[in-house]
């Protein structure tokens, strides 16, 4: 059975097509939503939430363009939504502090390594209108006019803040470096 | 960023074991909540008091919609007159004085014959000039 059939399938209601998409994307999706938001637990809660809407609002999908798109364009405005709200709110009570620490079944083990630890640091650093068309180009293999049609702007925006996060990011591991020495 | 692979140098995540489990949860649980709300706006507007206030707000909505066209199909008397008043050219209201002689021997002498009653009524004895109508 390929995507669109599942699709077809969700449509109907049919929990089961949901769970092999699910198959198919979570790992990808939680990935994604977790550079793109930088907390695992948090990730994973959006990737949940996107898979409730696929569900959900499945009559909306066309079959115009590849399934994963769509789900990616989903959780894309989850982790816009996200970050807005992230500066908005930017404290975390000593409580949440304290049950996250002794919460188990995280899946995330911190890079060891110096330079994936320095570029984890710096996407984080970067606006998230940056750093989400930069993650679906530079990791998940979207074209750029598939992410201009997946966060709803121009071809030649999307370019720009491609590019201008690449710099950024750039920039950012030079002053590590230098900083590190 | 051709020197620098992101997809390669950043660590990987998966998703935990119960993922798919914890999903069809969270649907189960939206569908009860959907299907509760729906129940809760079902009994709230079958109340009496609730379809009552209802009736009446569409009414009200209704009137404010249709009154300005209601208001204007029934033209008021003034308007009739004035609209008759520029059909035959403007004329300021007022009184005009006009002067009617009448030979009553002769004006009405054929009345009974014409079938037509008038009514007169003496305003003034004496000879006036000008007639108020």
């Amino acid at each position: 059975m390929d995507e669109q059939e599942l699709m077809e399938q969700i449509k109907q209601g049919n929990e089961m097509a949901l769970a092999t998409l699910m198959k198919i994307y979570k790992d990808r999706l939680v990935n994604f939503l977790f550079h793109a938001v930088g907390d695992y637990e948090r990730a994973v809660d959006l990737a949940q939430e996107t898979f409730v809407r696929v569900y959900f609002r499945a009559h909306q999908y066309r079959p115009v363009g590849p399934v994963g798109a769509w789900i990616f364009t989903i959780a894309s405005n989850l982790a816009k939504s996200e970050a807005k709200k992230r500066s908005k709110v930017n404290f975390v009570s000593l409580e949440e502090v304290t049950s996250e620490l002794g919460s188990e079944g995280v899946s995330y083990d911190p890079p060891t390594t110096g330079l994936s630890r320095n570029l984890e640091q710096a996407l984080n650093k970067l606006p998230a209108y940056y750093r989400i068309p930069l993650l679906l180009k530079d990791v998940e293999g979207f074209s750029q006019e598939e992410i201009a049609q997946m966060l709803g702007r121009p071809v030649g925006t999307i370019k720009a803040r491609i590019s201008r996060a690449r710099h950024l990011l750039r920039r950012q591991l030079e002053n590590a470096l230098k900083g590190g020495k | 960023m051709a020197d620098l692979n992101l997809k390669d140098l950043l660590p990987k995540v998966k998703a935990p074991e119960d993922f798919e489990e914890r999903v069809l949860e969270k649907i189960r649980e939206r569908k009860k909540a959907r299907k509760k709300y729906f129940l809760i706006a079902l009994r709230i507007i079958q109340r009496p008091s609730i379809m009552l206030a209802s009736a009446l707000m569409v009414l009200l909505i209704l009137g404010i919609i249709f009154w300005p066209q209601i208001y204007n199909s029934q033209e008021k008397p003034e308007k009739i007159a004035s609209s008759r008043a520029d059909r035959f050219g403007r004329v300021e209201p007022s009184i005009l004085s006009l002067i009617e002689p009448v030979d009553f021997l002769r004006d009405f002498a054929d009345s009974p014959a014409k079938r037509v009653i008038y009514i007169l009524e003496t305003v003034n004895e004496n000879f006036i000039p000008g007639v108020k109508y």
